[in-house]
């Protein structure tokens, strides 16, 4: 877990010593130049179809805070705040594209501390996208993107839902370069 | 060019010397007031007209206002769709787009598109983002009508935090296919359409 910096106050008389300076000044640097965050994705699509479904993620392209604690053989649902602050955090989700002539919604939510429950719209949910598809998707392109900044205590956690309502089951897009599905917060500031 | 601070380890007995505050302290600080940033918009090749973004072709987004360009990271001259990033680290990526009102209702759809290219060629496209088009619906499909004649400006956005290298370059594509010709928009200092590349953590 990362430590905050709590700025020293400097008062005439103090004997400035090495031990201050490296507190307050070089591991307030150290924080500010590595804050918290992660990005992290799933080397497989999460199946949705039709329903709700928890999305889980199985790879950290970057993880500085020990948020999260999936791997490929063990994947996770959340991702865990280790640092009090404000976070910004992006849900993105690419959608296998169908061009369904009877009109359907791709949704994702943003879920916190609710224990994997995939109900949206519950006092659990920070944010949600909903997005129609069309039935001249010529870009194959079909995506829910959500971005929010929100007060997190440490031990506190987010999941992702989402929710294709076509009859057909739609995988998430996970490139193996590309992740263009991936999961992510950094923290942007204190309290 | 920036310096990305390298924080130094104190030790006891030294004399703090001027210079040391001024690189440890000073310099370090301002670095995090102002963190390498590139933040540009005024879409087009001139900042009179909007960019025309072809059928079912993805267009990369050019800039000729840098609202915020820290580093140098972007020329209005040439190659004015690219970001060059300057300071490695791990950067906040995000790209809107405002496409205007087609002259009727399409049934197209609007995307956007994270570009980086390292070495010249492209390297990642970390995210995409599609939106609905400007053809309206009157509720959730499949119960809905399709509300005819409904036309409006829509805009697509994409974020996404990537690590990347000096000399790695971003830009941003777009794409439609409503079946003709559609602009993006421009209008005034209103950031409709822009891209922000900005420092956000060291590697």
């Amino acid at each position: 877990m990362a430590t905050a910096p709590n700025m020293r106050t400097w008062n005439t008389g103090d004997i400035v010593r090495a031990s201050y300076f490296n507190e307050n000044i070089r591991d307030a640097q150290l924080y500010l130049l590595n804050r918290p965050r992660v990005k992290v994705y799933s080397t497989t699509g999460v199946a949705s179809g039709p329903g709700e479904v928890l999305a889980t993620w199985n790879t950290a392209i970057f993880d500085t805070d020990g948020c999260f604690s999936g791997s490929s053989g063990s994947p996770d649902s959340k991702l865990t705040c280790r640092t009090t602050g404000v976070y910004e955090i992006i849900l993105h989700i690419d959608w296998q594209a169908l061009n369904d002539s009877n009109g359907a919604t791709r949704m994702a939510s943003i879920q916190l501390n609710n224990s994997g429950g995939t109900t949206m719209a519950t006092s659990a949910e920070l944010a949600c996208d909903k997005e129609y598809v069309h039935p001249n998707d010529g870009a194959g392109i079909q995506t829910n993107h959500i971005v929010i900044q929100h007060y997190l205590t440490a031990g506190d956690y987010i999941e992702a839902v989402v929710r294709n309502t076509s009859t057909t089951s739609r995988s998430t897009v996970n490139g193996t370069d590309a992740k263009q599905t991936f999961f992510a917060m950094r923290w942007i500031g204190a309290a | 060019m920036a310096n990305q601070p390298v924080p130094r380890n104190w030790s006891v007995g030294e004399l703090v010397t001027a210079a040391q505050l001024n690189t440890h302290v000073r310099d370090s600080t301002e670095y995090f007031l102002s963190p390498p940033h590139c933040f540009v918009t005024g879409v087009g090749t001139t900042n009179a007209g909007d960019q025309t973004i072809p059928n079912n072709t993805w267009t990369a987004v050019t800039w000729q206002t840098e609202v915020v360009d820290t580093e140098d990271m972007h020329s209005v001259l040439s190659n004015t769709e690219l970001v060059t990033i300057k300071v490695a680290g791990c950067y906040a990526i995000t790209g809107q787009v405002t496409y205007n009102t087609p002259s009727s209702a399409d049934s197209g759809v609007r995307g956007v598109s994270i570009d980086i290219l390292r070495g010249g060629s492209l390297f990642l496209v970390p995210a995409r983002t599609s939106h609905a088009n400007s053809y309206g619906w009157s509720q959730d499909p499949p119960l809905a009508a399709k509300v005819s004649n409904v036309s409006m400006e829509t805009v697509v956005q994409v974020a996404t935090y990537v690590d990347l290298q000096i000399g790695d370059q971003v830009r941003l594509m777009t794409y439609q296919n409503t079946g003709g010709n559609l602009n993006l928009l421009k209008r005034g200092n209103a950031y409709h359409t822009f891209m922000s590349v900005l420092w956000i953590g060291a590697l």
